[in-house]
């Protein structure tokens, strides 16, 4: 045998014989789509780097985000005009908003900067010879729990001064925007008016922690995803209740969440069938959630709408450490720690977006008997705020007719006026001024 | 974790890698399931085979086509078999054309078109075929095939002359000269 004249021929016949080899292999279509283990998928991302599975959460969050940000934008440009106090707070109020809305979509981010977190300290755990896997459990269960606590804190404590000053909890309640995003701030917000936040977190954090760790859970991966679907449908039922929504916000919010139920498609790799019938139903789902008649609306938007009250906050200047002062009827009352807990709680619960800006000293003409007056004594920022409350009023057609007027030291005043008493949380004040 | 992060050192072989995982992922698994029968193997060996992609992404053409195909198959087909071999415990066996070799060649009568010599290569049995391929399509050394097989260098040149040897065995069968 001439190995020579044998290495020629192979050379010049190789490539034909390639095509003739590859030509009795299935091709892309006619093989069907395996679904590989999370422990395969997770071994491939890493080789890849960390880029793969980013792509996947950009494409969860990328149009979602989009719809949000075109929807709301036209809100604030009718808002802005109105109530200039808005303006000031614009990115604070935006941000918690954005926050808010967008927590389906800001789930993933976190957990996803949570898991490499995790994952972070298991290595260093290791390289320090602590050895143990429960540091990094601990520590990763211990991160929304003391998240939570913070909220909770901040929401419903008088937080001791010390804390309120700390450069953390500023960062936390003070509004550093992303960094509020980020963290899953308005997740935890969420928290405490539905419960449907927290699952979407327990869901995420299995789902991704279990793929992590290389466990085989496929049977119950799929039941999460669709208790993730439940949650997301969920959360898209209170957002859709929002009374400020357009249309067509609507219509982008469900694109993004037909979008990211398409995702999730993705990331489970369902065979082509199920995939189908996966996708018909996240639209089906979808446009019947558009179109649905929630009879508990009533329920569901209050629990949503003090998130936009935010602004109140900002002009509460030292909100929830100030001493106050209530002026009322004459006299002089300075409030004592719950009373004072109870009047902040109340002030941050005022729907800015159910009053009117009004023309000045219309206020100034309600009896001075029915007015409260706080002084907020914040050694930088003094700040006297006058709050009136009306005895309701019976209209032509027999209703009660409620009035809460609001007005500041620049002479800005806002009036609410209507036949909801939900609206006017003043009772107690008025109560604690007798 | 951190070496295999390194492993793919710039933007645009991550893409490549990327799409060679979408576009032979499903084919890959398909080779590798056929020979070892059962899933957990099939999904091992696909992983060894993209490990080994890594290593020659440098060699592979910067958009993905028959050659990056062929490679794919090839490596999953090669470190399949030697899996296969393992599992059957015949790790330290000779290479031996009497040896009970699992025919996994292609069908001999889909080989219609082509000439004698591609006809006879494309018909080897695999293990022959996907070596040839490597080191003549691929243009790649014996150091390097003896990394992507996982084998030593002295046993893929064995393997390279056994190939050989059966190649020129078959054409002499169809009358080629040598």
């Amino acid at each position: 045998m001439d190995e020579k004249k044998l290495d020629l021929l192979i050379e010049q016949s190789i490539i034909e014989a390639r095509t003739l080899w590859l030509d009795t292999l299935p091709h892309k279509g006619e093989l069907s789509r395996h679904a590989f283990s999370p422990r395969f998928r997770m071994r491939i991302r890493r080789m890849a780097g960390m880029r793969y599975t980013l792509l996947y959460f950009l494409k969860l969050m990328g149009l979602g985000v989009i719809a949000i940000l075109l929807g709301y934008l036209p809100i604030y440009l009718a808002i802005i005009p109105m109530a200039p106090m808005l303006f000031v707070s614009f990115t604070r109020h935006f941000v918690a908003i954005l926050g808010a809305v967008s927590s389906v979509f800001v789930a993933p981010i976190a957990v996803y900067f949570l898991q490499h977190l995790w994952r972070w300290l298991g290595e260093w755990s290791r390289s320090r010879e602590m050895g143990s896997h429960r540091v990094t459990v601990a520590t990763a269960m211990s991160l929304p729990a003391l998240t939570a606590v913070a909220y909770a804190l901040a929401g419903h404590m008088q937080l001791p001064a010390w804390v309120a000053e700390s450069t953390l909890y500023q960062m936390f309640e003070g509004g550093i925007g992303p960094f509020r995003v980020l963290a899953g701030y308005s997740i935890f917000k969420d928290l405490f008016w539905s419960g449907g936040a927290l699952l979407w977190l327990l869901v995420y954090t299995a789902v991704f922690y279990a793929g992590n760790r290389g466990i085989s859970f496929r049977p119950l991966l799929r039941p999460l995803y669709l208790m993730a679907l439940a949650a997301g449908l969920y959360e898209g039922a209170v957002v859709l209740q929002l009374p400020h929504l357009l249309p067509w916000f609507k219509a982008g919010y469900l694109l993004g969440l037909i979008w990211m139920l398409c995702g999730l498609a993705d990331l489970m790799e369902l065979k082509k069938p199920a995939q189908a019938i996966w996708r018909a139903a996240a639209l089906v789902l979808a446009v019947a959630l558009m179109f649905a008649d929630l009879t508990d609306a009533d329920e569901i938007a209050p629990r949503v709408m003090p998130l936009f009250a935010q602004g109140v906050e900002d002009i509460f200047p030292g909100y929830g450490t100030a001493p106050i002062e209530m002026r009322c009827g004459g006299r002089a009352v300075v409030l004592d720690e719950v009373q004072q807990a109870e009047v902040w709680r109340l002030l941050a619960t005022i729907d800015l977006g159910a009053l009117r800006e009004t023309d000045s000293e219309e206020i100034g003409q309600w009896s001075s008997a029915m007015r409260i007056t706080l002084v907020i004594r914040d050694p930088e920022k003094p700040c006297i705020i006058t709050l009136a409350k009306v005895p309701p009023r019976i209209d032509g057609a027999g209703n009660r007719i409620y009035r809460l007027g609001l007005s500041f030291e620049n002479g800005e005043e806002y009036v609410y006026t209507g036949d909801d008493p939900a609206q006017l949380p003043l009772d107690l004040l008025w109560d604690l001024g007798q | 974790m951190m070496i295999w992060l390194a492993a793919i050192e710039s933007p645009e072989d991550s893409l490549r890698f990327e799409a060679i995982y979408k576009n032979y992922r499903d084919l890959m698994y398909y080779t590798a399931r056929k020979i070892l029968g059962n899933d957990k193997d099939a999904e091992d060996i696909v992983h060894d085979a993209f490990v080994a992609v890594i290593d020659c992404l440098d060699r592979l053409p910067a958009e993905v086509g028959p050659k990056t195909r062929a490679f794919v198959v090839a490596v999953t087909e090669s470190r399949a078999i030697d899996l296969y071999r393992r599992r059957k415990k015949l790790a330290f066996a000779e290479y031996d054309d009497g040896m009970a070799i699992p025919d996994f060649a292609c069908p001999i009568e889909r080989l219609a078109e082509g000439n004698a010599v591609s006809r006879a290569i494309a018909a080897l049995p695999a293990e022959y075929r996907d070596v040839l391929l490597l080191r003549f399509d691929m243009g790649l050394p014996v150091r390097r095939l003896a990394g992507l097989l996982g084998k030593k260098e002295d046993a893929v040149y064995k393997l390279i002359d056994r190939a050989r040897k059966r190649l020129a065995a078959e054409l002499e069968k169809e009358g080629v000269e040598l």
